[in-house]
């Protein structure tokens, strides 16, 4: 196998051995796929990050943290990694409202506010119920080393690996246990342990949610009623809607559209069948509607004609 | 507004499960063309394709028949010989022994034998008309030779004479013919009239091998269809007086020694039919011209018959084309007003068709008047009439069902009535199951079926002609019919065919068996104690203790009635039907228990463990449910107020594989799955996640004022598996002392508004567009179809109650062949209610086997790719709707004709979208794998019939797969304890566990379901995995989980998106999975969960 060159956004293959267990015995090589990180949206420390594509099912932050370690000699040039389902956008929390006006101004706050708005957010997270994630079978991840020399270290030694100078890295060697949380038996148990939630943390975990989106609602209100009354740069006055009256209630509303809607067909009732014209467009289109139908029906039959047997008794 | 009310009432009045009533031409469908013209264009095409090219399939036939003709007519005629002498002479001379009827004649019997020309020979029957169809079994030409007048003697009807005469006239013909035609030379019964030997010729097939020709007859349907021609001597045209042949005279004395004259109808019946051949074919001929409709009415009957077994022979049931073919010509005759026949000679064909189905639904042949044909019920002349079915052509006074039994006529009648019902159903497709479909595999037309076998069967003293067979099952017949009573519907006992003899031997003796059929009539067979007469009616109670014997015994009553009682020991319908039918055979007809074989118990015993409790354990719950209804309505001011609480489990609808067992010590809890409804509510936030918060903090609430109100309930509060927190994150398990339990979710409308806005919004990005609507079509899922598929499948099951073993089987074949964590339990619950409410060719299934059996037939035969599923719960769909379903799925189809996104289209009358319980799967692959196991079984169960053993059907084949997961049962055990609480607490020893004997806490999951859960998510594209426990469940025996790869993995070029664990492979860059890194990740992840991962060593063809 031709070693991959690392330059140009090409791939290098990173190969780990995978020690077999008792189900099954098996020592297999994983091939992790390493390029320097070149993101769409370009930030301060793509220098020093590393794009991994075909990360192990079972990857954690461990045992990246001890494959990097073994590959670079040492555990310190190693700052963090970041899995593709960790990086997933986070759901807006925000009142109906907050996002509507959002748009119109953006709010300022002073550090400390934020640092305890953060804090309330992560109170307001409902517990965790598994103790350990499965990274999707092919997923990529991103892994943030001190300095941008890592990243050219960790490629050559891979070369070096290819050229027959290294040997393999062993996935999980040398990584303490007290580190990665187990999987197997003791992890679906715990799951299932912990999916009996405790009432008591959730219920506080729901209440500071709603403490924050309370909060934010108000916020929104009150921001929306200072736009109402302050003109722009421009002059213009945004129209927002205005404190909500309890509009009517929807079924009310409901009712109220399907009588209107019963209304007029039965007025469209009345006049259908009252000019001679219409009975006699009538009949027309009935008879048009008998013609399609059996043209549809000959359709039908040549097309069962085609499948062979169906119109053959069965024995 | 109120007519339209009134109409609303009036329609559904008419709907409902089934359509009892006949063709209603008042419905506003009944006028419209749609679906009876296809109907009508598909019978055209039958009726070509049925087409007999004579001129290729019977080529020279015409020449044969005339040199037959010939032949037959150059026989050396003879003068009277008495007939010791003349038996004698012949079978020495040409080594043939004459098919004498039993008794055979005499040695001292006074009269004499002569042979003369024959009066006329003729052609009759299919071949003439034209009407033989392609699909016989074997084409058959009929010719009559007409015996002279001069042989007979008046007295000749009596004592079976003219029977002797008959026989030793063929055997003279049977000698000429086998010198001088070519032919193959046998003798047969005709129509197993053990009366009437016939001779049956078939042409020596041109193979040269002798063997072939030996064996042409059976390998006749395999290869070119053969023919044969049967000569069939008769009477000269009324030869006998009627008066003499009533179906009370006693014409055969013989065997009674003379002194008690019973009356012989059959002998009798046999008899007049000999002279009536020539004027039949008259009748048949005018028929044929005057009605252009009347051959392709013919043919059509006979499709019809062939495909429920019926034929004229009396294996068959003595109703075949002939008697169909009379029937109608007859009723075209006479019967209607001024003399006119009750059907116009203008009808079409099809026409005919129907009206002669009409015709034999309506019309009892077993009534206390016999029909006469043409003319009104009743209007009979005064005479007897015949024991059995009876219909009697008015001229010649023959009753047209002499080869008929009461049961073969009961059948033909059920057919008759589901016919006419699908005839006037305007929802079901009519013509594959009134042509196409076979309908009599017994094992699917039974509830039960059992072979007596005995050669006790083929003696008997009875003078009537039919012989030993016949009236042994008449006897059979009246005491199974006296003992079931009301517990049956219908009795059936097939009777053994005659096989054609050489000429050299005596006619071949009769097979000693019988098959018996019953068709149970609902639940009845399951009721244990036989009430009869009360003890004060001395006489019924004396009948009733003659009847049943030992068995009987004297009850009293609650209500203080004291009854004479029959107590069965069996526990389910089959177990009683056979321990009844074991002690009355072998009461009143001294059949024992190795004589009588009993098939498919095991359908009630290996597979699903049945009990009569059953019932009871799902109605515990319903009723469990009801308590904790009201505990929840009942709870003081909740900040909303309830509007509904609808069960969603299988559990609660009679449907899952075990019953649910309250209060039983299984070690776990299985809670009822329930979602609560709130009024509408303007104070829901508006926003996805905070709703989802907004219910936990409910549920705490209710949890909270439910443990007030009630110290039997201890709750727990549990979270669904889910990252993202804009669908349901929380559920609440309420469990009661008893072991009752309910899993509570909350249904908020605004989260189906709000996340219909996100799919319509013109704004957000396509992927979260797309995420919207799966969590769209799973709320909808949960809280909308849910619980409207929960009421509407406990409902039927309580109308129907085969269906919940039906389904329970379906279930647990689904299961057994590892597909049931691909299909939903309540996709699955459709098809066998679909089966039940369409149950044609055959009626409403009513035993769980015949349903499953069904269900199997119609997963086979289902072209999931163009046919919708439709299935009418609520019994209101109009054409239109079915029609524009079926354009939805055409449009489907049109759009993804690879079937990636949906493959089954299961519409129902709440959701016409066709795609809610089908959107989650089964894949392509999945459902045709369905299609190719239910072929296979349904193939076995043709084969086979009621032989067949069912565990064959649920025996899976393990090498179908790439990949075997064995689960360790150990390691389950395990996790369910840890999962129960703090580990440390459990001890080895039961007795010093604490958690022993307490009841067991919810948990969200099993722990296999937990792992495959996992497991799927994460090789989504790389392996599919077949369970046999659906999401949530374990079966403890199923530890085994098969996998193969993804077909759709090829090698290929190396992409940055690949989603899936690959490696490289060759020098251009190409990859593949990495079969063996993806199973030692698996490895790790299951850890002691697998015992052994195995990959299956190909063999030659590999499964796709």
């Amino acid at each position: 196998m031709a070693p991959q060159e690392a330059a140009d956004g090409q791939f290098a293959i990173l190969p780990v051995r995978m020690i077999g267990s008792e189900a099954y015995p098996v020592e297999t090589v994983h091939e992790i796929r390493v390029r320097p990180n070149k993101p769409k949206f370009p930030t301060a420390n793509d220098g020093r990050t590393l794009y991994l594509k075909n990360v192990p099912a079972d990857s954690t932050e461990a045992l990246f943290r001890e494959l990097f370690a073994t590959l670079l000699g040492g555990q310190r040039q190693f700052e963090s990694i970041t899995f593709e389902n960790e990086a997933q956008t986070v759901l807006a929390v925000d009142p109906a409202r907050a996002t509507m006006i959002q748009g119109f101004a953006k709010k300022r706050k002073r550090g400390d506010v934020e640092a305890e708005e953060r804090r309330e957010e992560v109170a307001a997270q409902l517990p965790e119920i598994w103790t350990r994630r499965l990274q999707n079978s092919g997923s990529t991840a991103t892994v943030l080393l001190v300095e941008e020399a890592s990243v050219a270290r960790v490629l050559k030694k891979i070369d070096r690996i290819h050229s027959g100078k290294g040997t393999q890295p062993i996935w999980g060697q040398g990584v303490d246990e007290k580190d990665v949380s187990p999987l197997s038996t003791p992890w679906i148990a715990t799951h299932l342990r912990l999916s009996r939630a405790d009432k008591l943390e959730t219920k506080n975990s729901v209440h500071a949610f709603f403490s924050v989106f309370n909060r934010k609602e108000k916020e929104a209100n009150e921001l929306a009623k200072r736009l109402r009354n302050e003109p722009d740069e421009d002059g213009f006055v945004t129209v927002t809607k205005g404190s909500r009256n309890a509009p009517a209630s929807r079924n009310e509303a409901d009712e109220a559209r399907a009588k209107m809607l019963q209304k007029e067909a039965k007025k469209k009732e009345e006049l259908k069948r009252f000019y001679r014209f219409q009975l006699r467009e009538e009949r027309k289109r009935e008879q048009a509607n008998l013609l399609k139908g059996f043209a549809a029906a000959q359709e039908k039959v040549a097309a069962m004609k085609e499948k062979r047997g169906k119109f053959m008794p069965e024995s | 507004m109120e007519s339209s009310s009134k109409r609303r009432k009036l329609n559904n009045a008419g709907s409902g499960l089934k359509h009892q009533n006949l063709i209603d031409f008042q419905s506003p469908d009944a006028t419209r063309l749609s679906s009876s013209s296809i109907f009508t264009l598909q019978t055209d095409e039958l009726l070509k394709s049925a087409k007999v090219d004579y001129d290729k399939a019977l080529k020279g036939v015409d020449a044969q028949l005339h040199q037959l003709k010939t032949i037959i007519e150059s026989a050396e005629p003879h003068d009277p010989i008495p007939i010791t002498q003349a038996t004698a002479t012949f079978e020495k001379t040409h080594r043939i022994t004459i098919p004498y009827p039993e008794p055979r004649p005499a040695k001292d019997a006074p009269y004499k034998l002569a042979f003369a020309k024959p009066a006329q020979c003729n052609v009759v029957g299919s071949y003439v008309f034209r009407t033989m169809t392609r699909h016989q079994a074997r084409y058959c030409v009929d010719m009559v030779v007409q015996m002279p007048r001069s042989l007979f003697q008046d007295k000749d009807f009596q004592d079976m004479r003219y029977f002797y005469r008959r026989a030793y006239y063929i055997a003279v013909l049977a000698a000429t013919i086998r010198e001088e035609s070519g032919m193959n030379v046998e003798f047969e019964f005709l129509h197993d009239n053990r009366l009437l030997p016939v001779l049956l010729l078939t042409p020596i097939a041109e193979a040269q091998d002798q063997d072939d020709a030996n064996v042409t007859k059976k390998n006749s349907k395999a290869k070119a269809k053969d023919y044969a021609i049967r000569i069939i001597p008769c009477a000269p045209e009324s030869i006998f007086p009627a008066s003499k042949l009533t179906p009370a005279s006693a014409c055969n004395r013989q065997a009674d020694d003379g002194d008690a004259k019973s009356p012989t109808p059959f002998y009798n019946s046999t008899l007049k039919a000999e002279s009536t051949y020539i004027s039949y074919l008259r009748v048949l001929t005018k028929a044929k011209n005057e009605c252009p409709g009347f051959v392709d009415a013919c043919v059509l009957g006979r499709i019809w018959l062939q495909q429920r077994g019926f034929g004229s022979a009396i294996a068959q049931g003595g109703f075949g084309h002939f008697e169909w073919s009379l029937m109608v010509a007859l009723l075209m005759q006479s019967g209607g007003r001024n003399g006119q026949g009750s059907l116009s000679t203008s009808l079409s064909a099809m026409e005919l068709f129907k009206a002669a189905i009409q015709f034999l639904s309506e019309t009892d042949f077993n009534g206390a008047k016999p029909v006469v044909l043409g003319k009104a019920a009743g209007a009979a002349d005064g005479g007897a009439r015949d024991a059995g079915p009876a219909m009697l052509d008015p001229k010649t006074h023959l009753n047209i069902l002499h080869k008929a039994t009461p049961w073969s006529t009961a059948l033909l009648h059920r057919y008759a009535k589901t016919t006419t019902e699908l005839l006037a159903d305007d929802a079901a497709d009519k013509f594959a199951p009134i042509f196409i479909v076979k309908a009599n595999v017994l094992a699917e037309l039974y509830d039960a079926v059992f072979e007596i076998n005995s050669a006790d069967i083929t003696k008997s003293a009875s003078s009537d002609g039919g012989g030993a067979v016949w009236a042994n099952s008449h006897d059979i017949y009246k005491v199974l019919k006296k003992a079931y009573g009301p517990r049956a519907e219908l009795i059936h006992i097939q009777q053994p065919a005659a096989k054609p003899w050489s000429l050299a031997f005596k006619g071949s003796k009769p097979q000693p068996t019988l098959v018996v059929g019953v068709i149970f009539n609902g639940p009845q067979m399951a009721v244990q104690l036989e009430k009869g007469p009360p003890a004060e009616d001395a006489r019924d109670a004396a009948r009733f203790r003659q009847f049943w014997g030992d068995k009987a015994e004297l009850r009293r009553f609650q209500d203080g009635s004291i009854l004479e009682c029959v107590d069965w020991s069996a526990r389910h319908a089959l177990g009683i039907c056979e321990e009844m039918t074991r002690y009355v055979l072998a009461r009143h007809v001294k059949l024992f228990e190795a004589e009588i074989a009993f098939y498919g118990d095991a359908f009630v015993h290996a597979l699903v463990d049945f009990a009569h409790t059953d019932k009871a354990a799902f109605d515990a719950v319903r009723r469990a449910f009801l308590t904790f209804e009201s505990d929840v309505r009942n709870l003081d001011d909740l900040p909303l107020s309830i509007r509904q609480i609808a069960p969603v489990s299988p559990m609660a609808r009679y449907t899952s594989i075990t019953p649910p067992l309250i209060g039983a010590h299984t070690g776990r809890l299985a809670p009822v799955d329930v979602n609560l409804f709130f009024e509408h509510s303007t104070k829901w936030p508006e926003n996805l996640v905070a709703i989802q918060e907004a219910k936990i903090e409910f549920l705490l609430d209710m949890d909270r004022r439910l443990a007030a109100a009630h110290d039997n309930i201890t709750t727990h509060l549990g979270r669904d598996n889910r990252d993202l927190g804009d669908e349901n994150l929380a559920y609440l398990d309420v469990v009661y002392d008893s072991g009752a339990a309910f899993r509570v979710r909350i249904y908020c409308d605004l989260e189906g508004i709000l996340l219909d806005q996100q799919v319509k919004s013109k704004h957000l990005d396509a992927y979260i567009r797309n995420a919207a609507d799966d969590a769209l079509a799973r709320f909808r899922w949960q809280f909308h179809v849910l619980p409207l598929h929960t009421t509407a499948l406990a409902t039927a099951c309580t109308r129907l109650p085969a269906l919940s073993p039906a389904i329970r089987l379906v279930k647990q074949w689904f299961a057994r062949h590892k597909l049931a964590s691909h299909f939903s339990h309540e996709l699955i619950e459709l098809f066998v209610l679909h089966v039940f409410l369409h149950a044609y060719p055959w009626a409403t299934p009513s035993s769980g086997t015949t349903g499953f059996l069904r269900t199997l037939d119609f997963l086979a035969r289902w072209d999931w790719r163009d046919e919708p599923l439709i299935i009418d719960t609520a019994g209101d769909m109009t054409n239109d709707e079915r029609a524009s379903i079926a354009k939805d799925l055409a449009v489907w189809r049109n759009r993804d004709p690879n079937m990636n996104h949906l493959t089954l289209f299961v519409a129902t009358s709440s959701d016409h979208s066709g795609e809610a319980y089908t959107r989650a799967g089964p894949s392509r692959l999945i459902a045709s794998r369905m299609t190719m196991l239910a072929k296979a079984a349904s193939k076995l169960i043709k084969a086979e019939d009621y032989h067949i053993d069912p565990v064959d059907l649920f025996d899976t084949n393990l090498q179908d797969y790439d990949v075997l997961f064995h689960l360790s049962p150990k390691a389950i055990r395990e996790v369910n304890r840890a999962a129960q609480g703090s580990s440390s607490a459990s001890s080895k020893f039961k007795n010093l566990d604490g958690a022993t004997g307490q009841q067991p806490l919810p948990v969200r999951a099993a722990p296999v379901a937990v792992l495959m859960e996992e497991l799927q998510r994460v090789y989504e594209g790389t392996l599919v995995f077949f369970h046999g426990a659906a999401a949530a469940e374990e079966d403890e025996d199923d530890t085994i989980i098969g996998a193969i790869w993804n077909p759709k993995l090829k090698r290929t070029k190396f992409r940055a998106g690949l989603p899936y664990n690959f490696h490289a492979v060759g020098d251009e860059g190409e990859v593949e999975v990495n079969k063996q890194a993806v199973l030692c990740e698996i490895a790790r992840i299951g850890g002691a969960m697998f015992k052994k991962i195995e990959e299956v060593e190909e063999e030659e063809e590999e499964e796709g």
